[in-house]
Formats: structure tokens, C-alpha cells, sequence
């Protein structure tokens, strides 16, 4: 009760404070941007006036708007990926305009700073229409738990959950293997076949996240058929000093609290970062119970430092670690059949207890722990060449809660996945006015080993991928091109035992092609067209190959199929676009047609172990065809409304059977109605927001893959209140599931077991000098 | 600078890059955790050296072949004491799991539900009980009614849980999960 008093005494402060200041009278400020060699606009930059000491990013129009600003001479600088540091001073004495022409970095490259960890001579696709990127306080608005709830921004992005907090993206019905993940600038390695494994991303290391389709695509992998997800951290300092930013957060639902803080230091020719976090949740709350043994604990460190030798030439060094404990819901763990025939048959838990921060078996840990090192050469103003090396540990344990006449599984873990990875690229990019190209090499060397009281999903194996990539763009005026090739060879070897102890080891190796184009070009002013086609691959994963267990939370039983071949991905998609000074329309269409698509299907027949007949499940391959519709709409209503509204339509199907794939996201819908207000004098910003989201039920299913008909479908809303005073002290607090509603996900495999979480209050204080 | 640089670069690349040994040896498969037979050891109250045991025996683990499933044979109108040995044949010597169950009767329980074919004619009362009398069920009675007239065989399945109690009470349902769930023919004749 007292916490409810407490927030909205808060709301009212913040609702206060605004009518306080709305008592002055200054002048608005608009800023756009153009590129200066072909004229067209540039929507993505970030304005930085010092005196005010603001530093803001433009809106999906391109305008950076400043409202309430005291008239006086301001020093303004833009920075935008690609172009050069534009600085410049002005005297603001009227309500004010003004349009600036950025210069691509490649014509001044000689007066360039390289200070950056970002690629100055960066080739950034110009296909935003299909490649969505969200900044730190768009992907902040759902005030996230870990690295996939900040996904929910993302338009696109639905979560593949496996209990209350832990979930995996899924994109356009595509994850795991199929959806490649970038964290300092090199792919995440790590057991990334189990949709309960969630990646190991620190929220604390993500300062922006880029949903990347489309050509640019093969830079990293054929097999990102869903896309490749970028998560970018804060830049470097760019002038000498110390930078620090401390975060709180507290979470009523699980009494979840974080803390991370993150210092920034440069000197003439060293720039240094390092960022810690700390979270620790107890166990979640649906809107009638406690969801026993779901809390975590997670612990994470980033340090980077970048040594620039000369004005052409910078070392730089990253190195991050990850360390997770999560409960498994004591509820879900089940161990026959009959167990999860009740477990359905009842509405509540079959296990459940008062809410504690203690987690019990069944539990898993991971650690992960990455260095990336870098080198970027400068060879001519519009060449550079680049190393990037990276070795990755991913050490995961399954701890099972075992058998009590057993004394090994008290102490040792059910599973345990020991995977190093190294890699290395190296990558050639060449820019001129019109033209940027980039050209690569990888190496990828991988070895998995697996131990445990329990028979494994997946064998030993080591790994060797040896690709190279070639991408293009060509800009002229505001037509677009983009194109790219990538081949790849895959060479695996697995290591396992037969019950005989006598040891096998087959090899398997793949080879492949993957190019794509991509073009958008304006119809008229304002609409513009885009379309893309990408043909990729993907070798079948080591556990589509060899898996051989007990599914115990899903009761089924899955077999690996040594004869899979590879998958081939035919993408298709075509866009509109249309953009005015107070609207952004925009339409997606895709058409996705996987041949030799890899998917667990049912055998039909029944596997008899000690622990019951389970239903057995065989990878096997299909053609699959994913098709669907992306709708958004911003609207901006007046001086300090904006409105969002969002569709994603999806359907998917084997093509020759014409029956529905397990386990594709329902269509859904998501409005939201934002009031931001800026006194720039007084050096605050408050916002509120009211989000609407609508699940709906999936009616696409086969009985024969599910044991539950889908749930429902689902209404949430959700609201907010965000303020910002003097650009280094931010107040959030946010109420998600405001009416308390009970509901279970389709897409949350523990949905057999209990209800999604009901109400969260949260409050996140952020403070930065 | 730059070369020396470059040299102790790549000197530490080489060294992450050696691959491990472990890779190519797995690990030895150690069913030392495992339950692999069930014996069901069964003798008339009328006749008490007229002793008979089936077994479920599954020796290649999870998947593969099927377990070999014998067919419990009994005879109507008759009183039975069964008693119930849980076993680990994958190890030598042959470890018997039921005497670690009966060490912690406090949270194990077996269960067991005839199936509707055999309904009203077969009854089963467990005996055995843990440290504080409740029921555990390693040792039953096991009770065949009278055929009615003309009946002259009933066939039918009779599955057994062992349900584990991790920190929940013990009741008179089964826990949330199994230990074991297995299911034997039953063939009840006059």
C-alpha cells in the first residue's frame, strides 16, 4: 500500500514540477541534417549543445526539436556515422530553423580524428526501412530485466520464453541458430541451439541495438536468415576527461534491483571504459501466485581501451564477462508424462511457495567471457583495413534436482557445455563518393566439450568455418543500391561414446553460397520503395545432428538425424515508405521460403524409459515458407503528442503438406500515445507514455505437436512517466500489466505450468556527470 | 614499436589458439545415477512358497530399444504380497536402488492405478510405511476379486510411479514429479 501512495505522490511531483516551469517563455530550436555530396537527408545524427548540456539523438523524422531554449550564443556540435564532426556556433534570439550539410568522412579524411569505436569509414546501410535501430532510452522504455527484454521495442521482435524472465528473440518466426548476435562488433558464440538458452548480454553494455536485414547481412554469417542483431555500447569520450554514469533500479513484481556504473576516461591518445552491473531478482508474481524458484542473480564487466598510435593507426581491446544464475520454476520440473497431464489438468502451480531470492535446483549457471582485440589501419583517405580477433569461454551448468539415492548429482551438474571459440576477420573497406565496398576474410575455430551425470544433448565437437565476404553500395541521389557475396566452408567433428564406451568421431562438411541485393529508390516525394532478395545457407547444428535426451520440462523425447543437409533461405521482401513532417508510414512484406527447413517434428510413436512413454521427436527437414506484414505508424498530434501503432502479421507453413510449424508467434498490435515536453532553459524533459499491446490467439497450430490448445488472447497496458533534469539526473517509473491481468504467452513453453507475471511497478534512477 | 607490438600480438593469439585434448576423448557414460530393471516379486497368502517375479528391464538407457516388459500372471480371487526392487544393472555389481528409497521413505512414495480394464478386479494397499507412518509402497497387498460367471481371463495395464517429495509434504497424491513411471501387463485368468 504504501508503495502505491509512494508512486503516485510521484507522478503528481513530476505532473507539479511541469506546470511550475511551463511559466517561462523561450524560443524552439529545429535542426536537420543533409548529406552534402547528394543532397539527401540524413535521419540519423545526435546534436550536443554543451551550455545546456544536451546531447540528443534526432527523431525517426530527422529533426532534432528544442523547445524553451533562453535566447543567448550557443556552441552546437552534430555527430553522424559516416560523416564528418560538424561544429559550429549560433545566436538564438527567435524561434529557430536550421539545416546543415554534412560532409561524408571520406573527402576531409586527413583531418579526421580517428577516435571512435565505430568504423569511421563504416559502410552503413541506408535501408533503415527494413533494418530498425533502437537507442538506449527507446530500448529502456520497457524497463528490462536482461538483454531480450529490451527487445520488446524492437518492431519485429517477439520473445520465445521459458518461464517468467528468461526468453530468446524470435524475428519473422525465426531464432536461435537462424538469428545472429553481434556484441563487440564480433558474433556471440555460445549454446545458442536450446530456446532456453538465453544470451549472454550484459543491458548495462548496450548503449543502441540494430535489427540488420538485408545484404549487409553476410558481413556476418550466412546463416542470419532472420537478420543479425547489433548491439553497439557507448562511444568513447571524444575530448580529454572522465565521464561517469550510475544507474539504480528496483522492480516490485520479483523485487528485482540493479545497480551499474559505468566510467569513461581519455586522455590525447587513450580512451578507457568500464562498465559494471549487478542484478538480483527473487521469484516472479502472476496475479494469484508466487512462481517459485525463478529468480537470478547476474553479474557483469566491461572493459575497453582504445590506444590510437597516430592519426592512421588504433589498437583497441574489449574485454567483457557474464555471469548467470537462474532458477528453473520449480513447477515445470517434471519427470513423466502423467506429471505433466496434471500439471495442465490444474490451474495453479502444482508447486508453489512464498516469494525468496534463494534459488534452488533445478538451476543453471553460465559464464561467458569475451575479448576482442582490434586493429585499424588507415592505409589512404579512402581505404582501411581492419583485424578483429576474438577468443569467447561459454561455460554452462544444468544443475538437475536429481535423484536422492544418487550422490553425484547432488554435487556435480546434470549438463555441463564447456565451449571456446576463437575468431579472426580481416576486412578491407574502400569508400569513395558514390561507392562503398567492403571485403573479408573469417576464421572461426570452435571446441565444444560436454560432461555431466546425465546423457547430453549434444556430443564433443571442434569447428572450423572458413568464409569470405564481399558488400557494396552504390548512393546516387536518393536511389540506393546495395549487393553482397559470401562463401563459407564448415568443417565439424564430433567426439562421442556408445553405450559400449567405444568412441566415434564423424566428420561433416559443409560448403555454400550466399549472395544478396537490396535497392530503395523514391516512387514521389515522400514515398519511397525499397526491395531486397537474399539467398543464404545454414549447415545443421551439432545438436539437430546428435541430439539424443529427455526434454524433461517439455516431456518429449528428441533424436538428431544424421542425415540432415543443409537448409537454404530464399528471402524476399519488399517496402514502402512514406515520410512527412508529422508522419512516418511504413510497410513491410516478406516472403520467406526455407527449402530443407530444419524443425523437431513428431515420429508418432511413443519412447519407453523409466520415467514414462514420452512422444519422440526427430529433426527432420521440410519446405517451409514464413510470410507476413509489418505495419508502423508515428504520428506526431500537435506540439507533445506522438503516436505509435504498430501490426505484425505472420503466418507459416510447410509448403508441400500445407500444415502449420510449432510454435510461431500470434499476430499482434501495439499503440502507444507519448507526451514529451522540453524546457531547455530550466534543463528538463519530462515524458509520459500509455502502451496498449494486443496478442492475439494463435489459430495456426498442429494438435499433434502440442499437448495444450493455444491460450488466448491478450490486452496489456502499460504506463509511464520519465524526467530528465539537467541532462544528468533521469527519474523513470513505469507500471506494466497495470490492471494485474492473468494470461499465459503461447510462445512461453512453461505456459503449460502457470500464468505470465501480473503487475510491475518499477523505478530506475540514472545520474551521470 | 609497431613490429614489436605486433609480434607479442600475435605470439598471444597462438597461444589461446591450441585446442584441448578433452575435445577428442568424451566422457566415459557413467549410469551409476540410473534406474535400469524393476523386479516385482509376488507370492499368494494362500500359498506362501509358491514365489514368482516379472521384471521391466530397459539395459541401453534412454531411447533405443524398447525395455523388455514382462506380463504379471494372476490368478482371481487371490491374496498376493508384493514386493517392489528398484535396480541399476548398468554397474557391476549391481547396485539395488530400492534400499536407498526405503533409506528415504520420508519423501518417496510408490503409486500405483490399474487401468479401467481392470477395474473391480484387482484392489492394492500399500504396507510399508516411512518414520512417521505414512504410507511408501515398496511392499503391497495385492488383492484379485472373483471372476463373475463366464469370465475366464481380464487382461489389462497397471502403472507405477515412484513420486518424489523435495521439500513439499507428503500427501496422498502424487508429488509434481517422478522418479520413475512405469507400466506392466497384467493378465488376471481363473
Amino acid at each position: 500500500m504504501h508503495k502505491k501512495i509512494f508512486f503516485c505522490l510521484l507522478f503528481f511531483l513530476l505532473s507539479a514540477l511541469e506546470l511550475i516551469y511551463a511559466q517561462h517563455t523561450q524560443y524552439q530550436l529545429k535542426i536537420t541534417c543533409i548529406d552534402s555530396s547528394s543532397g539527401i537527408s540524413i535521419s540519423d545524427f545526435k546534436v550536443k549543445i554543451n551550455k545546456l548540456k544536451i546531447s540528443q539523438s534526432a527523431n525517426p523524422f530527422g529533426e532534432v526539436q528544442l523547445t524553451h531554449v533562453k535566447s543567448g550564443n550557443y556552441q552546437l556540435q552534430i555527430e553522424a556515422t559516416g560523416y564528418e564532426i560538424y561544429q559550429t556556433t549560433f545566436q538564438l534570439n527567435s524561434n529557430l530553423e536550421l539545416k546543415f550539410q554534412l560532409c561524408p568522412i571520406h573527402i576531409h579524411l586527413d583531418e579526421a580524428k580517428v577516435f571512435t569505436s565505430n568504423n569511421q569509414l563504416g559502410v552503413s546501410s541506408q535501408l533503415h526501412i527494413i533494418s530498425p535501430k533502437l537507442s538506449i532510452e527507446q530500448l529502456n522504455k520497457t524497463n528490462p530485466l536482461n538483454w531480450s527484454q529490451m527487445l520488446k521495442a524492437m518492431p519485429g521482435v517477439y520473445l520465445f520464453q521459458s518461464g517468467p524472465v528468461n526468453s530468446i528473440p524470435i524475428v519473422r518466426g525465426l531464432h536461435t541458430n537462424r538469428l545472429l548476435l553481434v556484441q563487440n562488433g564480433v558474433r556471440l558464440y555460445n549454446q545458442q541451439w536450446g530456446i532456453e538458452h538465453v544470451p549472454e548480454i550484459a543491458t548495462e553494455n548496450i548503449d543502441q541495438i540494430q535489427l540488420l536485414r538485408g545484404p549487409f547481412t553476410l558481413k556476418y554469417g550466412a546463416e542470419g536468415f532472420a537478420g543479425v542483431l547489433i548491439n553497439t555500447g557507448p562511444d568513447y569520450l571524444r575530448e580529454d576527461g572522465f565521464h561517469s554514469k550510475t544507474q539504480f533500479a528496483y522492480h516490485t513484481n520479483n523485487k528485482a534491483f540493479g545497480f551499474s556504473e559505468q566510467l569513461q576516461f581519455r586522455t590525447n591518445k587513450i580512451a578507457t571504459q568500464l562498465i559494471i552491473g549487478f542484478k538480483k531478482a527473487a521469484d516472479a508474481q502472476s496475479p494469484n501466485y508466487v512462481i517459485s524458484n525463478t529468480g537470478f542473480e547476474n553479474y557483469s564487466c566491461q572493459a575497453n581501451l582504445l590506444y590510437q598510435f597516430s592519426n592512421k593507426l588504433s589498437f583497441e581491446n574489449k574485454l567483457s564477462i557474464f555471469d548467470i544464475k537462474t532458477g528453473i520454476a520449480t513447477a515445470a520440473h517434471i519427470g513423466s508424462l502423467t506429471d505433466l497431464q496434471h500439471a495442465i489438468q490444474s490451474n495453479r502451480p502444482l508447486y508453489m511457495a512464498s516469494s525468496t531470492y534463494q534459488i534452488q535446483k533445478p538451476f543453471q549457471t553460465v559464464n561467458h567471457q569475451q575479448w576482442v582485440s582490434k586493429i585499424n589501419y588507415q592505409i589512404t583517405k579512402a581505404q582501411q583495413i581492419q583485424t578483429l580477433y576474438s577468443i569467447q569461454h561459454n561455460h554452462r551448468q544444468e544443475f538437475d534436482k536429481g535423484v536422492v539415492w544418487s550422490t553425484l548429482s547432488k554435487s556435480a551438474a546434470a549438463n555441463d557445455y564447456d565451449l571456446v571459440t576463437q575468431s579472426l576477420n580481416l576486412n578491407y573497406q574502400f569508400q569513395s563518393h558514390l561507392f562503398q565496398s567492403e571485403f573479408g576474410f573469417d576464421l572461426v575455430n570452435g571446441n565444444n566439450i560436454t560432461t555431466g551425470t546425465q546423457m547430453s544433448f549434444i556430443p564433443n565437437y571442434t569447428l572450423v568455418n572458413l568464409g569470405a565476404y564481399l558488400t557494396t553500395k552504390y548512393q546516387f541521389k536518393a536511389i540506393s543500391f546495395e549487393s553482397s557475396y559470401r562463401i563459407d566452408q564448415k568443417h565439424q567433428q564430433v567426439f562421442y561414446r556408445d553405450l559400449n564406451n567405444k568412441v566415434f568421431s564423424p566428420i561433416n562438411t559443409f560448403k555454400g553460397h550466399s549472395f544478396a541485393l537490396a535497392f530503395s529508390f523514391p516512387i514521389v516525394e515522400k514515398l519511397t520503395s525499397n526491395f531486397s532478395f537474399m539467398k543464404a545457407w545454414r549447415a545443421p547444428a551439432v545438436n539437430e545432428l546428435y541430439s539424443n535426451g529427455l526434454h524433461n520440462s517439455l516431456a518429449s523425447f528428441e533424436l538428431g538425424n544424421i542425415n540432415l543437409q543443409a537448409e537454404n533461405a530464399f528471402n524476399f521482401e519488399s517496402g514502402l515508405q512514406f515520410k512527412n513532417k508529422y508522419s512516418i508510414v511504413k510497410l513491410n512484406l516478406f516472403f520467406n521460403t526455407l527449402l530443407g527447413y530444419i524443425n523437431s517434428t513428431p515420429t508418432g510413436k511413443l519412447t519407453v524409459t523409466n520415467r514414462g512413454s514420452f512422444p519422440s521427436f526427430v529433426f527432420e527437414q521440410f519446405d517451409a515458407r514464413f510470410q507476413g506484414l509489418e505495419l508502423s505508424l508515428l504520428q506526431v498530434l500537435g506540439k507533445y503528442f506522438q503516436f505509435n501503432y504498430q501490426v505484425q502479421l505472420l503466418k507459416a507453413f510447410q509448403i508441400v503438406q500445407q500444415k502449420p510449424i510449432y510454435a510461431i508467434p500470434p499476430n499482434q498490435m501495439k499503440a502507444s500515445l507519448d507526451y514529451h515536453v522540453n524546457y531547455s532553459m530550466q534543463k528538463l524533459h519530462i515524458s509520459y507514455m500509455l502502451d496498449w499491446n494486443y496478442v492475439a490467439q494463435q489459430t495456426d497450430f498442429n494438435p499433434l505437436l502440442d499437448y495444450l490448445l493455444p491460450p488466448s488472447a491478450y490486452h496489456l497496458i502499460h504506463i509511464g512517466s520519465t524526467l530528465k533534469f539537467k541532462n544528468n539526473l533521469s527519474f523513470q517509473v513505469q507500471i506494466r500489466n497495470l490492471f494485474n491481468v492473468s494470461y499465459r504467452d503461447y510462445l512461453n513453453r512453461f505456459r503449460y505450468f502457470f500464468d505470465e507475471p501480473g503487475r510491475n511497478i518499477s523505478i530506475q534512477v540514472n545520474y551521470q556527470f | 614499436m609497431i613490429k614489436k607490438f605486433s609480434l607479442i600480438y600475435f605470439s598471444i593469439i597462438c597461444l589461446f589458439a591450441c585446442t584441448k585434448d578433452e575435445v577428442t576423448q568424451p566422457q566415459v557414460i557413467n549410469n551409476t545415477e540410473q534406474i535400469s530393471s524393476v523386479v516385482i516379486r509376488l507370492f499368494s497368502i494362500e500359498k506362501p512358497d509358491s514365489v514368482f517375479g516379472i521384471v521391466w528391464r530397459d539395459l541401453d538407457g534412454f531411447g533405443g530399444l524398447d525395455p523388455i516388459v514382462e506380463v504379471l500372471n494372476l490368478k482371481q480371487n487371490q491374496h498376493y504380497q508384493m514386493n517392489m526392487i528398484v535396480l541399476n544393472e548398468f554397474v557391476n555389481p549391481v547396485d539395488t536402488i530400492s534400499n536407498e528409497i526405503r533409506k528415504e521413505a520420508a519423501v518417496h512414495q510408490f503409486f500405483y492405478y490399474p487401468d479401467s480394464l481392470l477395474e473391480n478386479k484387482l484392489s492394492i494397499h500399500v504396507i510399508d510405511s516411512d518414520e512417521t507412518g505414512k504410507p511408501l509402497g515398496l511392499l503391497t497387498a495385492l488383492t484379485t476379486l472373483p471372476f463373475v460367471a463366464g469370465q475366464t481371463v481380464k487382461e489389462g495395464n497397471m502403472k507405477i510411479i515412484l513420486s518424489h517429495y523435495d521439500g513439499i509434504p507428503k500427501t496422498e497424491k502424487p508429488s509434481p514429479e517422478s522418479d520413475m513411471e512405469i507400466v506392466f501387463p497384467i493378465k488376471i485368468s481363473k
